[in-house]
């Protein structure tokens, strides 16, 4: 039997939402609650949560020191110090420390650098862009770092801009943990809303207005237990925005443990401008299977609602992480989207990509993407990231 | 040592409140796309320029907002002619024109491939009456 484009494309739309819409039911019909912490997929390891890893409990930015633990011992390459033994892992576990432990008691800094670039091929050749190459300061304080800050800087050369201009902060603010529980967070953070990818161009991140530039000022109420972690998060949108599109709500995220690595959660968020109002939602899955493997999914819509008309929204996303061995991990995302479903058309991707950790401290991700509309024409694009840690 | 942790925690404190309040710069985001050309009220201005509006909204606005520059906050013709991308009455020496066919039948812009002849056409119908 012959399969038309056509036929081949619709029947892509109907597998992407398709396996969306069955992870999500699995996870919330199906498997039983269990014992129920970086990567929405290192759910994989055991860490349902992001905060354990993260100063920020919804994950993203720098890294605790517990988090620098778990990246050397278990996420990262290595070559030369725990010779597999119990003694040679303590010995990596000490050496994750801020620069290797020599400066962890006298000073409670801890900095980051980060680089993300884009490539993509034209008829000219293979072109590459610098997206951003940022630098953060966490610094926890009192016992248990119940008090921290974190700052970031980023620079982001834009054609026609100069100077500080060229610079900007996605990520700064004080955090206070009351208790085990429960957590204030104020200053310009990620809205909280689904699955924090770090594929910024997601259609989940762009739809819902969750992109790599759309971090707001507002005050995150957190809490979390063994079956659950919600996120409230009053904003006033980012105030250095023109007041009449600066978009001021609400966002929130409740995210259920339904299995001993399965996470399903819900999320909305509520906002307007004096132009615009944008509603949306969504369910998601993080399920870890296997030894390392890893699988996320996630289903949305939004509502952009203005004077002079209304769209609506939908988009899936499905992303498998599967460990090839210990620092090596490839991963394939699946992406479909439909920016105005009152139109026909879509775009979609297919995405595969590795992530490597050469060494702790170290991380380099590359993403590849085709991406595909209605009329069947594609194109590849390339993004590449580095990280590093002191 | 009490006291001195607590001075220097303080001043820590103190030093980071004001790199927060500074380091929050730039307020470019997927909200610029929600300018009353986009979605508000009707373009003010030529039809042609209307016209090529569109096709930027539709073609460039979507990537070139937040990081890539905020291009849905240009909604006037002095602000595209102030931008630098635009020269008047030369599309050959404007950049928003000849990066969408810099090579052959395509450009460099935007990268998903090259934008249909009739919405290129209507930009430098645009470009050329300004």
């Amino acid at each position: 039997m012959v399969q038309t484009p056509a036929k081949g494309r619709a029947r892509y739309s109907r597998c992407v939402y398709g396996l969306a819409i069955s992870f999500l039911i699995l996870a919330c019909g199906v498997l039983r609650p269990g014992q129920v912490q970086a990567y929405p997929n290192y759910i994989t390891y055991g860490y349902k949560n992001c905060g354990g890893c993260h100063y920020n409990p919804f994950g993203n930015g720098p890294l605790t020191d517990y988090g620098r633990v778990v990246a050397a011992t278990e996420i990262a390459e290595d070559y030369f110090i725990s010779n597999g033994t119990d003694e040679g892992m303590e010995k990596l576990a000490e050496s994750s420390m801020f620069l290797g432990g020599l400066a962890n008691n006298s000073t409670p800094l801890r900095p980051a650098i980060n680089y993300r670039g884009l490539g993509y091929f034209t008829e000219a050749g293979f072109r590459s862009v610098l997206m951003d190459a940022s630098a953060s300061l966490a610094a926890g304080f009192m016992e248990d770092e119940k008090l921290t800050i974190v700052l970031q800087l980023a620079y982001s050369p834009k054609e026609g801009l100069s100077g500080m201009d060229q610079f900007r902060s996605r990520e700064s603010y004080v955090g206070y943990k009351i208790n085990d529980h429960f957590g204030v967070y104020a200053g310009l953070m990620d809205k909280a809303f689904g699955i924090r990818v770090p594929d910024h161009i997601a259609f989940s991140r762009i739809f819902t207005r969750n992109a790599q530039d759309d971090q707001v000022h507002g005050v995150l109420l957190h809490y979390t237990s063994e079956q659950y972690e919600i996120g409230i998060q009053p904003f006033l949108g980012n105030m250095l925005q023109d007041s009449q599109i600066r978009h001021k709500g609400v966002s929130a995220i409740v995210e259920h443990a339904v299995g001993e690595r399965i996470m399903a959660g819900g999320s909305g968020v509520v906002s307007m401008s004096d132009v615009t109002t944008l509603v949306a939602t969504a369910g998601h899955v993080r399920l870890g299977y296997g030894e390392g493997h890893a699988l996320l999914s996630e289903l949305g819509g939004s509502v952009l609602i203005s004077d002079v008309a209304d769209r609506v929204s939908l988009y899936a996303l499905v992303q498998n992480f599967w460990k090839i061995r210990r620092g090596i991990y490839g991963l394939l995302t699946l992406e479909h989207g439909m920016v105005d479903t009152s139109a026909e058309s879509f775009q979609a991707v297919v995405g595969p990509g590795i992530q490597y950790f050469p060494m702790q401290r170290v991380e380099y991700r590359l993403d590849g993407y085709y991406r595909f509309n209605q009329t069947g024409n594609g194109d590849w694009a390339i993004s590449s990231q580095l990280h590093f840690w002191l | 040592m009490h006291v001195v942790l607590k001075k220097s925690l303080r001043r820590v404190l103190i030093v980071s409140a004001i790199g927060i309040g500074l380091a929050s710069c730039q307020g470019t985001n997927s909200n610029d796309v929600d300018t009353p050309a986009a979605g508000g009220s009707a373009c003010d201005g030529t039809q042609e320029f209307c016209d090529a509006l569109t096709v930027i909204q539709e073609r460039c606005v979507s990537c070139h907002s937040g990081v890539h520059m905020g291009w849905g906050a240009f909604t006037t013709e002095a602000q595209w002619t102030s931008s630098g991308r635009v020269v008047a009455g030369a599309p050959s020496s404007s950049t928003l024109i000849v990066r969408l066919r810099n090579h052959s039948t395509s450009g460099d812009m935007p990268p998903a491939g090259a934008i249909p002849d009739d919405e290129y056409r209507t930009l430098i119908d645009w470009v050329s009456g300004i």
